[in-house]
C-alpha cells in the first residue's frame, strides 16, 4: 500500500477531499492510503506527497514563484 | 528592472503578472540517509546539479557537492543540528546566488547574502556565486597602477589593476594590515573594494570593519564574512560570493579591489568538507581538486577589454604560512596561480621593519608596466640599493672598520630601510611617495639615526605639504614627473636638507 499525504491550509470539505482522492487513485492506482495534514504556511491550495513524489499546488509556492518572476529582468 | 519608471510601474507589473504561468510544481523528495558535522548524504534524489541549492524540511538550506546515481552528498549552510535522518529534502533547481548592486556597498553580508550588520536590506539583483572567468579575448594587458599607498610596495612591487598579487607570511606579520591599508588608499580614486573574511575570528573581522569605518572606506567597500564559527560550507562559499559582488562592478566598467583574507583557511574549510564527504585525501589531506578551488576563483580577476567595458578586478589573496615555509602545498599552489607575491617575514616584523616586506622574495610579475611614469623615474635603483645594503650589512657585522664608500652605502641603505617603515592606516599619496624617493636619492636620509628618523621624516612631510603643494598637484594629476618639476623639487628638497 502506498501512502499519500494531502496538506492544505485548512480542513478541506469532505466532498472536495473525496474528489481529490478519487482523481489521484484514477491516475496512480487504487493501492493508495490517504492522510490529511493541515499547515497554515500553505496559505491556499494543497500539496500532495505520494511516496516522496510531490505535487505542489499551494498558493505559497505560487506566490514565491511569482516573486522570482517579478525580480527577473 | 532598472528602466521601470514611476509612470509605467503599474503597466510593468500587470504585464509581468499576465506573463506569469501558474503551473503545479512537481518534484521528487529525497531522504536524509545520514547527517553529521554539517554534511548529509541523501538517498533517492536523482538528477541534481553540482552546486544546486537543496531545501530540507523546516526550510534549512544546503548545497549538493557530491552527486551519484541515486542521491547526493551535501553541505548545510547552518542549523546543522536540526537535520535528522529520514527528513525530506528537495532540489530547488537553482544554484547559490548572492545579491549584487550598489546597495551592497557599506554592508556586511554573509556568503548567501544575508545582512550581518542589521538593518533593512533590499537586494537589487542576484547573480550566481560560481561563474566562469572572462575568456582570453575579453581581457587586455594590465597597465594601470593600483596604488596601495605603501611606499615599499608601490615603488618596488607595483600592483596593476586586474592583477592577482598574493600577500603571504606567517601569522602576525601584518598581512591584513597591508590589505586594509590598500583599501583605505582607494578613497576618492573611484576604485570600489570588497573585503572577504574567511574563517577569521569574529572579533578580528569587527576590528577590520571598524578600521574601514574610521577611515571612511565603508562608503565604497562591501564586506563578505564567514567567521570561524560559521559552517565549513559558508567558509567555502565566501570568496566566490565576494568575487561575484566584485565582478558585478567590474562588468559595469569600474575598477575593483578584492581582498581574500585568507585562502589557507578557505582550503582548510574545503578539506573538512571533502573529508566528511569521504573524498580521497591527497597531499596534506587536501582533496585532489584543491588547486582548481583557488585557480577558478583567482582567474575571475581580470582587466577587461574595452569591448567588455574596460573594468578591472584586482585580487589581493592572503595566505598564511607556518614557520616561514612558503613551499607548503597551499602556498606553492597560490604562488603559481597569482601574478606575484608580497612576502612578509616575522623576523623583519619583530625587528621593527613594518610593513615587514622581504624585498628579495617579493615580486610583481606585471612589474613596471603597472607603474606611473613619476614612480618609474625615482624608483629605478631601489631594489639594487637595498640588496647591496643587506649584503654589505652582513659583512659589516663582523668588523667595525669599513672604508668610507662602504660606510656611506650602509648609511644610505639604513636610511632607505627606515623610509620604508610606514605606520598602520597611513597610506602616502603618489606625490609624497615620489618626493620622498627623490629626497632619498639626494641623500636626505643618509646618516640619520634610527631613533631620530621618525621626527626627521615628519618634518620633511610637513615641509613637502607646505612648500611643494604645487609640485604635488602636478604629480598627482599627471602621474608624471616632468624635468622642470623634478628640478624644482630637487632644489626645494636640497634647501630642506641644508636647513636640517
Amino acid at each position: 500500500m502506498r501512502k499519500c499525504t494531502v496538506t492544505a491550509a485548512s480542513n478541506m470539505s469532505g466532498k472536495t477531499y473525496e474528489y481529490l482522492c478519487e482523481k489521484v487513485r484514477a491516475k496512480f492506482g487504487d493501492d493508495i492510503e490517504f492522510t490529511r495534514v493541515t499547515d497554515d504556511s500553505v496559505i491556499g491550495g494543497f500539496i500532495l506527497d505520494l511516496n516522496r513524489h510531490i505535487f505542489d499546488l499551494s498558493l505559497a509556492t505560487q506566490l514565491k514563484a511569482m516573486g522570482r518572476h517579478l525580480r527577473e529582468e | 528592472m532598472s528602466q521601470v519608471s514611476q509612470r509605467n510601474i503599474s503597466a510593468f507589473l500587470k504585464q509581468k503578472i499576465d506573463d506569469f504561468n501558474v503551473a503545479p510544481v512537481e518534484f521528487v523528495k529525497g531522504t536524509v540517509a545520514s547527517a553529521g558535522d554539517g554534511v548529509v548524504r541523501i538517498a533517492s534524489l536523482p538528477g541534481r546539479l553540482y552546486g544546486e541549492l537543496l531545501e530540507f524540511d523546516g526550510g534549512i538550506m544546503g548545497m549538493a557537492l557530491d552527486l551519484d546515481e541515486n542521491g547526493a552528498g551535501a553541505v548545510l549552510f547552518d542549523s546543522a543540528d536540526e537535520v535528522k535522518v529520514g527528513d525530506g529534502v528537495r532540489g530547488t533547481g537553482a544554484v547559490a546566488e548572492i545579491p549584487v548592486g550598489n546597495n551592497v556597498l557599506g554592508r556586511v553580508l554573509d556568503p548567501i547574502g544575508r545582512a550581518l550588520d542589521g538593518g533593512d536590506f533590499q537586494p537589487e539583483k542576484y547573480c550566481p556565486v560560481e561563474r566562469p572567468a572572462p575568456s582570453v579575448t575579453d581581457r587586455r594587458p594590465v597597465d594601470k597602477p593600483m596604488q596601495t599607498g605603501i611606499l615599499a610596495i608601490d615603488s618596488m612591487i607595483p600592483i596593476g589593476r586586474g592583477q592577482r598579487e598574493l600577500i603571504i607570511g606567517d601569522r602576525q606579520t601584518g598581512k591584513t594590515t597591508i590589505a586594509v591599508d590598500s583599501i583605505l588608499n582607494q578613497k576618492e580614486t573611484g576604485v570600489l573594494c570588497v573585503y572577504c573574511a574567511i574563517g577569521q575570528k569574529a572579533s578580528t573581522v569587527a576590528q577590520v570593519i571598524q578600521t574601514l569605518q574610521n577611515g571612511g572606506a565603508m562608503d565604497y567597500t562591501a564586506v563578505v564574512a564567514a567567521t570561524a564559527s560559521d559552517s565549513p560550507a559558508m567558509q567555502y562559499l565566501a570568496p566566490y560570493s565576494a568575487c561575484t559582488i566584485a565582478e558585478y562592478f567590474m562588468e559595469q566598467g569600474k575598477d575593483v579591489l578584492i581582498v581574500y583574507d585568507d585562502l589557507s583557511k578557505h582550503a582548510v574549510a574545503y578539506r573538512t568538507i571533502s573529508l566528511l564527504l569521504h573524498r580521497p585525501p591527497g597531499r596534506e589531506a587536501y582533496p585532489g581538486d584543491v588547486f582548481y578551488l583557488h585557480s577558478r576563483l583567482l582567474e575571475r580577476s581580470a582587466c577587461l577589454s574595452r569591448r567588455r567595458g574596460g573594468g578591472s578586478l584586482t585580487a589581493l589573496p592572503i595566505v598564511e604560512t607556518m614557520e616561514n615555509n612558503i613551499s607548503a602545498f597551499i602556498p606553492t599552489n597560490v604562488i603559481s596561480i597569482t601574478d606575484g607575491q608580497i612576502y612578509l617575514e616575522s623576523e623583519l616584523f619583530h625587528s621593527g621593519v613594518r610593513p615587514a616586506v622581504n624585498t628579495g622574495l617579493s615580486v610583481s610579475r606585471v612589474g613596471r608596466a603597472a607603474q606611473t611614469d613619476a614612480m618609474k623615474k625615482v624608483s629605478g635603483t631601489l631594489r639594487i640599493d637595498l640588496s647591496q645594503y643587506r649584503e654589505m650589512a652582513v659583512f659589516a657585522r663582523f668588523g667595525s672598520d669599513v672604508d668610507p664608500a662602504t660606510k656611506r652605502l650602509l648609511e644610505k641603505g639604513e636610511g632607505l630601510v627606515n623610509l620604508f617603515k610606514q605606520g598602520k592606516s597611513k597610506p602616502y599619496p603618489l606625490s609624497r611617495q615620489v618626493l620622498l624617493l627623490l629626497a632619498y636619492s639626494l641623500d636626505l636620509f643618509t646618516g640619520i639615526h634610527e631613533k631620530e628618523f621618525p621626527a626627521h621624516l615628519a618634518d620633511l612631510l610637513a615641509y613637502i605639504d607646505a612648500s611643494c603643494a604645487d609640485l604635488c598637484r602636478v604629480i598627482d594629476e599627471t602621474g608624471d614627473l616632468p624635468e622642470d618639476v623634478k628640478a624644482k623639487a630637487e632644489e626645494r628638497l636640497k634647501a630642506f636638507g641644508q636647513r636640517a
